[in-house]
């Protein structure tokens, strides 16, 4: 409950980034769509795959920048001087480095159905990538956020999106797996979706999230003091 | 029917000879190093129900060190710690708790969307929470809505922080210089509210630069230099122990031998005109005189001299940092 009270503020702070994000797959497909929608299913999908890097892109960054904003910011100090677990407070920076991703996602969807809908595509194209984007988010969401408690936030940034994209390049593991699916998609929907590489990805986030708390609870918070 | 401040301290008072009194909030042994700086060392340290610790030291003498240990935001070297029971760190000593750091900051939203979150986070419940913090934020002359929080001045700021640690009626508050961007209204404001709280029976830990505000508030001060506690005591205490008694004689022969039985004595401040003055230790003072008899001196002044808690605090931290430094 205390994680849900303390998300609310964190996306605030970022609420115009966010909105902008949010109308991103729009501006996309009004500018396909006002260029002349003539491309052949195979671009558009090609489209819809760069939309989905640029989603993941923005878990990275974001995640690990959080942890970071808000200790400079001095925040953390009136989120931890309460009743507060130091896992409660990491799970609210995850789900602020996730949610983001799911409002995305919303834009996303909508728009890509329209363009997959005008190029004659099939529809469950547009349902997989959703389901794979949340997924890898949440896996990069965890593994950034892991970073972030050591690492400064660049390159947390990196090593998060670096280690997914060698997972995903060598289809290694759930995270490989899925992030590979989701990045080399065809029309045909080939091969079927993997349910166990969905949940060993699940798996794999919540046990980076918790490797993280308990390293987090054991470090001291960066804080100048006098 | 509601007792009096000092009838309930009369009360508290009985009942803290009579038992076993749990501090609100206790360093034990307590150290911080980063590396070979030693930023906090063997500090041992109690707040008691009841009662405003003050908690005074030079800057970088280690008091916000002590401060984020008490509240897990850093861990100890060596030693424990407790506050309201449970051991440092653990979220539900800070369930009471009230803090106030020194440079307060807040989310984008209202001074009362701070509040609000403030007290939801320690658990109070919805029902009462609003009308409680709308009441604290208009006893504290700031506005609760309308304007982002973020823009308020730092003055304001660290008003609403008080208002975020007053919010779950804590029984320990803990404030790292409370005062120490207010005008002097807001600083009697906080030296009222700080007064109240110890008469419900709430203890308060604050460390700060203002020494006038510490003699005026404090029940006991702690002094902390270079992350070692030099004193800890009632101020009154302090101040009678340190106090001192200035003495002007005349007549005493000016020789090796004229002065010996004043050896002990050690320092004549200076000697004028055939007087000569002394500033001593208050406990010296009958025995300085009567020396002066004996020698067939004339004592033509006696007079008490009242120090400043600034002049201690000076006095204090310039001999450790001689014995520290030689």
């Amino acid at each position: 409950m205390k994680t849900f009270l303390l998300v609310r503020p964190l996306l605030w702070m970022n609420r115009w980034l966010l909105l902008l994000l949010l109308l991103w797959p729009y501006a996309m497909a009004t500018l396909l769509l006002i260029g002349g929608l003539n491309s052949a299913p195979e671009d558009v999908l090609s489209v819809l795959k760069q939309e989905c890097m640029y989603g993941i892109a923005l878990v990275g960054f974001n995640g690990a920048a959080l942890l970071a904003n808000e200790q400079r910011s001095r925040r953390i100090v009136t989120v931890l001087a309460r009743a507060v677990s130091r896992a409660e407070y990491l799970l609210a920076l995850l789900l602020a480095a996730w949610v983001p991703l799911a409002l995305y996602v919303v834009g996303f969807a909508v728009s890509a159905c329209l363009l997959v809908r005008l190029a004659g595509a099939p529809l469950d194209v547009v349902w997989r990538l959703v389901l794979l984007l949340l997924v890898a988010g949440l896996w990069v969401a965890s593994l950034s956020i892991c970073f972030s408690v050591f690492l400064p936030s660049i390159l947390g940034s990196l090593a998060s999106l670096g280690i997914t994209s060698v997972l995903a390049y060598f289809s290694v593991g759930g995270p490989g797996r899925v992030t590979a699916c989701m990045m080399r998609m065809p029309l045909t929907l080939t091969p079927p979706l993997d349910a166990v590489d969905i949940l060993l990805t699940l798996a794999a986030s919540a046990a980076v999230f918790a490797a993280a708390s308990v390293v987090f609870a054991r470090r001291d918070l960066n804080l100048s003091t006098d | 029917m509601d007792r009096k401040p000092t009838e309930y301290r009369r009360g508290l008072s009985s009942f803290c000879e009579n038992a076993v009194v749990t501090p609100a909030l206790e360093f034990r042994e307590i150290s911080k190093r980063y590396g070979k700086l030693v930023a906090l060392d063997r500090l041992s340290l109690s707040v008691n129900p009841g009662e405003i610790l003050g908690f005074v030291g030079p800057n970088g003498a280690g008091k916000t060190t002590a401060i984020h240990l008490a509240l897990g935001f850093l861990h100890a070297t060596s030693g424990t710690g407790q506050m309201l029971g449970h051991e440092f760190g653990s979220p539900s000593s800070r369930v009471r708790l009230g803090f106030l750091p020194d440079a307060p900051t807040v989310f984008a939203g209202s001074a009362l969307d701070s509040a609000l979150l403030a007290g939801r986070l320690n658990g109070v419940a919805d029902r009462v929470l609003r009308e409680s913090a709308k009441d604290l934020l208009l006893s504290l002359n700031l506005p609760a809505e309308g304007r982002d929080a973020r823009q308020f001045s730092r003055g304001m700021q660290q008003r609403l922080g008080l208002a975020q640690a007053l919010v779950n009626d804590p029984e320990l508050l803990i404030l790292d210089e409370p005062t120490s961007a207010l005008d002097p209204p807001g600083v009697l404001q906080v030296r009222e509210i700080l007064r109240r709280a110890r008469d419900a029976g709430k203890s308060v830990f604050f460390s700060s630069h203002q020494l006038s505000e510490v003699e005026q508030l404090c029940d006991r001060v702690a002094f902390l230099h270079e992350g070692r506690l030099l004193r800890c005591g009632n101020l009154d205490a302090l101040m009678k122990d340190a106090s001192r008694t200035e003495v002007v004689i005349r007549g005493l022969g000016s020789g090796a031998a004229g002065m010996a039985p004043f050896a002990e004595f050690r320092v004549m401040t200076s000697q004028q005109d055939g007087e000569m003055r002394w500033v001593l230790p208050a406990v010296m003072g009958r025995r300085m005189i009567e020396a002066a008899w004996s020698a067939g001196g004339e004592v033509l002044a006696v007079a008490p001299l009242r120090r400043t808690l600034e002049e201690l605090f000076i006095e204090w931290t310039s001999d450790a940092s001689a014995r520290r430094h030689p």
